[in-house]
């Protein structure tokens, strides 16, 4: 279990160290910043020293390897624009983006979960008409152009819930729905064959010979059979969220990392969309190894080796 | 655990009549899995139900806790205690399930969740039925694991169903089906997934069951062999009907309908060298398309025109003895 968790932990400091290295080809890739520092009429000589200072000017793997040292003494360096440390831009945007994914995952898993049952207890009719015709929509339908329309319904039409910013205590409603939405349907659809694979199952035919009751058999023993496999994409389903909430935030404006981070690249502000996609990565790495360490609490079958 | 004294004429249960017919979920067709079968349990003797796959052998089983599909529909009597399980609410049924009629499932490796410790399972039906909690639980399942030939049954009790063998597993769900004492005990093929060591032993267990409890016990099984070894009565079916049954000893010395004829030749025999086992030739009738007249005609080596021509009715052979082929009974 101990080593397991280890080398879990090492393979996840291998995904960071490759996705902060793909960020930063990446960024350099999209442009140089040294042109929206300097005056409009600055000279080749001017540009060259801005430049110098950046130390964009060197390969980038000398660029890479002097950025890897600043991060392990904790300097993610200082954003273009702001003047300030990125590390600290990013870490104020932080809880808002947590909230936002956090709550949307909390209503996914929990109405996906549910909606998933009722439509395998309801088995081809219409209950799982509905459901299953409203999972199809949520997966197929893109999330700023949901957005958009919740904003247009709940918003100015009937005007039951604010649609911007972070201000109020039920602005979060709008976006944490919206952004919710495609992974609920996922999860929707997924339950419901899981259920409906669990029921059949000749153990279930034999807890009803047992005569036990028919909600006993459903929610003790074919819901935590169907909860493996649904446990299992709910790391995925994190992932998505969070980097669905990217989108979301612009859409609401939501003072998030997202909306902070796509600020940045528009204004080739490297520093914040390295330090912005490092601890996104770090946070969402833990969440995953944290759900697959918790396998083993449903599935006694499973061994951390 | 306690023997019993009983009496052996005693009917547990009856089954008048029966017939099951199923929705086939390829084309929706109504299929008459079991067609006008009846047969009587008896306290302490074992009835075995024989025949080839699809012959509604497991259907007529399951009938009797009513654990069909819910496109199934069921017609007959099943008297039980006084009263008629076809007519019984589904709360009842519940109530009868696991307390009174019990089952153990062909295949052990499937039969128990896997989620859930042996105890867990072994508790539901005991807190359930037998309203048992705390110390008196605890014995109870320690007993009954003992009872089913369990060692170091403490410690099973908080294992989980992978950690076990398909014959411990057997014996586990053996456990659960007996834990309330019920009247009858239903066993679908309950050693065919069992390695030949552990088959026989277990057949000894359930027939250990059935002599010192007073279980009526029913084996559903393929095997003749398992028959010859536990059953007191045997129902042969084909094709959704009951062909031919009567007691174990009348059937094996002078069997009447030609089908379980054909079934005890194909019996692996140490004794007699034989390059090849006789089978019986061609496949058994698609159930939506049954022939005209018996339907084993077209398969059965002494058929005669009359044969396709007439449906065939049970017919008295001998004391207790029935078999549906009109000659049984010619000179």
């Amino acid at each position: 279990m101990l080593s397991y968790f280890l080398r879990r932990l090492g393979r996840a400091a291998i995904t960071i160290v490759a996705v902060s290295l793909i960020v930063f080809v990446a960024v350099r890739a999209t442009g140089d910043p040294t042109f929206s520092l300097v005056a409009e009429d600055a000279t080749e000589a001017e540009i060259a020293e801005v430049r110098a200072e950046l130390g964009l000017d060197r390969p980038y793997f000398v660029q890479y390897a002097i950025y890897v040292g600043d991060v392990i003494s904790g300097d993610f360096g200082t954003s273009l624009r702001y003047k300030q440390p990125a590390f600290d831009l990013v870490v104020q945007r932080l809880p808002a983006t947590l909230q936002l994914a956090l709550a949307a995952f909390i209503l996914s898993t929990v109405f996906g979960i549910l909606l998933g049952i009722l439509a395998a207890l309801r088995q081809g009719r219409w209950p799982d008409m509905a459901i299953r015709a409203f999972a199809a929509l949520g997966l197929s339908a893109p999330s700023f152009w949901v957005g958009i329309l919740a904003i247009l319904l709940f918003g100015v039409m009937l005007q039951w819930l604010p649609t911007s910013g972070r201000a109020h205590p039920l602005s979060l409603l709008l976006p944490a729905m919206t952004l919710a939405l495609h992974s609920m349907a996922s999860i929707v659809r997924l339950t419901r064959s899981a259920m409906l694979e669990t029921s059949s199952a000749e153990y279930i035919k034999f807890l009803r010979s047992k005569g036990l009751p028919e909600r006993l058999i459903i929610w003790k023993h074919a819901l935590r059979n169907a909860l493996v496999p649904i446990v299992a994409i709910l790391g995925l389903q994190l992932s998505n969220l969070v980097g669905g909430a990217v989108i979301i935030e612009v859409v609401f404006n939501w003072p998030g990392v997202g909306r902070l981070m796509i600020e940045a690249l528009v204004n080739h502000d490297f520093p914040v969309i390295q330090a912005g996609v490092l601890l996104i990565t770090l946070s969402t790495v833990l969440v995953n190894l944290a759900i697959d360490m918790s396998y083993g609490v449903i599935d006694p079958r499973i061994k951390y080796q | 655990m306690r023997p019993v004294t009983f009496d052996e004429t005693a009917v547990a249960l009856e089954a008048i009549n029966l017939s099951v017919t199923l929705r086939r979920s390829r084309d929706g067709a109504d299929i008459p899995a079991v067609n006008g079968v009846s047969f009587t349990l008896y306290r302490g003797r074992t009835l075995g139900i024989v025949g080839e796959s699809g012959c509604g052998k497991s259907t007529t089983a399951m009938s009797l806790l009513r654990l069909l599909p819910r496109t199934a529909r069921i017609a007959g009597q099943i008297r039980f205690r006084g009263e008629d399980l076809l007519a019984a609410s589904e709360e009842r049924l519940r109530a009868i399930r696991g307390r009174y009629i019990s089952m153990i499932f062909q295949d052990p490796m499937v039969a128990l969740d896997p989620l859930f410790t042996i105890g867990d399972q072994l508790a539901e039906p005991l807190r359930i039925h037998c309203g048992l909690e705390g110390d008196a639980l605890r014995a109870r399942q320690v007993e009954l694991l003992a009872a089913v030939g369990i060692s170091t049954p403490e410690t099973r009790l908080t294992q989980y169903p992978h950690q076990m063998s398909g014959g411990m597993l057997q014996r586990i769900v053996g456990a659960i089906a007996m834990s309330c004492n019920p009247d009858v005990l239903i066993a679908d093929e309950p050693t065919t997934a069992l390695d030949p060591r552990a088959q026989a032993s277990y057949l000894d267990l359930l027939k250990m069951f059935g002599e010192t409890y007073g279980l009526a016990l029913v084996m559903v099984t393929h095997d003749m062999g398992v028959v010859a070894r536990v059953c007191d009565d045997v129902l042969v079916m084909y094709a959704g009907q009951a062909v031919e049954k009567g007691p174990v000893r009348q059937i094996f010395n002078a069997p009447k309908h030609p089908y379980t004829r054909a079934l005890l030749t194909s019996i692996p025999n140490g004794e007699v060298e034989r390059e090849w086992l006789p089978t019986i030739a061609g496949q058994p009738p698609d159930l939506s398309r049954l022939p005209p007249g018996c339907s084993f005609a077209p398969r059965c080596s002494a058929a005669q025109e009359r044969c396709s021509r007439e449906a065939q009715i049970e017919r008295v052979v001998g004391d207790r003895h029935r078999a549906r082929c009109w000659r049984a009974v010619a000179p």
